[in-house]
């Protein structure tokens, strides 16, 4: 006797034909049992195709499509070689296209497109089937789980190489850019090579130089309150060395003194580094006068630092002559009498002294010199290596004829320990101070002071 | 007058120490723990069932109480700490589920997915229908609303500085496509053998 069995889904319907050998047990009040199965079709509700085959068709259909759907559920492909060549499903173009492909009896190959709905209809059928123990009980849901082997990993290899392969190729594109590019040769500056103890000294008080916003330059409107807030020097000694070290840089500087017709007048702001940090014209003198003098080169922007420091500044009166003649007095005057700082009084140590400077200077006083008849007497000041420190003029010849002496030359502030690397005009090494004259005819006689 | 009778029974059985319904599920040798992996995906399909039904989590602890889970899950607690052995949770436990608790998982996962299986179909052929037209997937109103719960559940409990979940975050065609393919899980959890092929798939590549 015939058993039919019919699966049905919304878009697959699976139908069995077959029998029961032993039909004793047919005759019961229960399903009869379907022990060997004849022919087995397989429908879509979509297309013309339908599968049919035996029993063969039909393990290789649980099989190849069990184990897909398995891939589907995990995302990892099982290998469909248990489900044998005559089933086999692939995945279509796109996420939810899956291609079955059956062999006919006749050695045909049947292919079907399904979707995912298609698909889980026909996996549910097959699930029926075989969870139905009345309906070929030897069939059975034979899941598995694959092992690691099979296992993808998340990233694709090439894909996983990738951030590796940029890097290395930025590296090399890099490299060879950068061989291109010359040494650049390391200048260092000189003044940074000033005495190192004086330098840590000074690394120690101020604030951090690698922080940048300490070195920033600062705004008109904080350069005003900078000035205005600001403490001013009072000690004349100080003023008396800002002043000094100031007109010799402005005097220094001020090459073109021909081209002024009328006389320029500056007030100037400095601190005690010998910083011009701002300078504003009076009397009369125009806002734009500033550029024939050599005030806008000297001029030094103040960091955010002078501003954390708080720095004292003290105001000079500048004037440029028209007859090429520099003056410069301080704006409030001296309150006192500048006296010098750090004198060596040591009796023996200042005749040394003075017998050093006494051949420095014969060696360089030209015999052929002329003073016109006058005696230019100078202030100088010796550092215990007998280098000239500070120098000033005492009467108005030397004043004059300064630069026909040897002193400028002969001047090493650093040796003295001035200098904006020092961060103070005042020297910091001890000085003898003497008292020197030169004389026509290549003669120079000293006096200590 | 009537006295409004108790609704409640009087006395509960005692659960069982072991739910006898987890033998429905195959035992796979040599595991006693699951891996992150598998956490994840268990958490993952949770999340779209609560994108699918509002008030999910309440189902699944009925659900849980139904099928005499209790021993395993009691309350929202429970369940709340179950999930969050999802390593891509904000709140990562680094706890493991062993294998009652995975399997109690699947059993409610399969079950509240064959309650929805009619919006579970109804979803993915709107999405196969708006695809093959190459329409937005908000043209249809009920997927919309689902893959806009499905993004919303996600960014909220998921850690962005999981690179995966940031790869997610980043593009919502992204994110919708994760939920798309959950869907389709939930959907292969619908069927006859539904538990136990989602049960076995949870395996693929950790043997």
């Amino acid at each position: 006797m015939n058993i039919k069995r019919q699966y049905n889904l919304p878009n697959v319907r699976l139908e069995l034909e077959g029998f029961n050998p032993n039909a004793t047990d047919s005759g019961g009040n229960a399903r009869p049992l379907m022990a060997i199965v004849t022919n087995v079709e397989c429908h879509f509700n979509n297309g013309e195709h339908f599968l049919s085959g035996g029993r063969d068709f039909l393990e290789g259909l649980v099989q190849g499509v069990s184990a897909y759907v398995q891939g589907v559920l995990s995302g990892i492909d099982h290998p469909n070689s248990t489900g044998g060549a005559l089933v086999k499903l692939v995945a279509g173009s796109g996420a939810d296209r899956h291609l079955l492909s059956a062999q006919t009896p006749a050695g045909e190959t049947v292919e079907v497109e399904l979707n995912t709905l298609e698909l889980f209809d026909l996996v549910d059928a097959i699930d029926q089937l075989c969870t139905d123990n009345r309906t070929l009980p030897d069939i059975d849901l034979n899941l598995n789980p694959v092992s690691r082997r099979y296992r993808v990993a998340d990233v694709p290899q090439h894909q996983r190489a990738m951030p590796m392969v940029t890097g290395l190729g930025t590296l090399a594109i890099a490299a060879a850019l950068l061989f291109l590019i010359p040494v650049p040769q390391v200048e260092e500056p000189q003044d940074l090579r000033g005495d190192p103890t004086v330098q840590r000294e000074e690394d120690d008080e101020s604030p951090d130089l690698d922080d940048p916003s300490a070195m920033a330059t600062i705004s008109a409107a904080e350069l005003e309150t900078l000035l205005t807030e600001a403490e001013l020097i009072t000690d004349p000694t100080e003023i008396n060395f800002i002043q000094r070290y100031l007109f010799r840089e402005i005097s220094n500087a001020w090459e073109d003194r021909s081209g002024i017709t009328q006389d320029l007048a500056f007030r100037i702001s400095a601190t005690i580094d010998g910083s011009i940090i701002a300078y504003r014209a009076i009397e009369n003198t125009p806002e734009t006068a500033d550029d024939r003098t050599p005030l806008p080169d000297l001029k030094f922007a103040p960091t955010q630092m002078a501003i954390a420091n708080r720095e004292a500044i003290t105001d000079f009166k500048v004037v440029f002559t028209r007859n090429g003649v520099l003056q410069m007095n301080p704006w409030q005057g001296y309150r006192g009498r500048p006296e010098f700082t750090n004198v060596i009084d040591d009796p023996d140590r200042l005749a040394a002294l003075q017998d050093q400077l006494q051949t420095t200077l014969e060696a360089a006083w030209d015999e052929e010199s002329n003073t016109f008849g006058n005696d230019l007497i100078f202030r100088v000041a010796v550092t215990e290596t007998g280098e000239i420190g500070d120098y000033e003029a005492q009467n108005n010849a030397g004043f004059q004829l300064e630069r026909s002496t040897p002193l400028p030359e002969l001047l090493n502030l650093r040796a003295a320990g001035i200098g904006r690397s020092f961060g103070t005009v005042i020297p910091s090494e001890p000085l003898a101070q003497f008292r020197v004259l030169f004389k026509s005819g290549g003669i120079v006689e000293i006096t200590p002071l | 007058m009537s006295q409004s009778a108790s609704l409640s029974p009087d006395y509960r059985l005692p659960p069982r120490p072991k739910p006898l319904i987890l033998d429905t599920l195959p035992d796979v040798p040599n595991l006693e723990t699951c891996s992150p992996r598998m956490q994840q995906r268990l958490d993952l399909l949770l999340l779209a069932l609560e994108a699918l039904e509002l008030g999910g989590s309440e189902y699944m602890l009925s659900t849980a109480q139904d099928l005499e889970l209790q021993s395993l899950i009691d309350n929202r607690v429970t369940l709340w700490r179950l999930r969050c052995t999802n390593p891509w949770r904000r709140s990562y436990t680094r706890n493991t589920l062993n294998i009652p608790q995975a399997k109690a998982l699947v059993i409610i996962i399969s079950y509240r997915a064959r309650q929805l299986t009619m919006l579970i179909r109804q979803l993915l052929g709107a999405h196969q229908d708006i695809q093959a037209k190459g329409l937005p997937v908000d043209q249809h109103f009920r997927l919309s609303e689902y893959l806009d719960r499905f993004r919303t559940h996600f960014r909220s409990r998921m850690n962005p500085r999981r690179a995966k979940v940031a790869q997610y975050l980043e593009a919502e065609d992204h994110l919708n496509q994760l939920a798309i393919a959950l869907l389709t899980q939930l959907l292969f959890c619908t069927g006859a053998a539904g538990g136990q092929r989602l049960w076995v798939s949870l395996f693929d590549g950790e043997v």
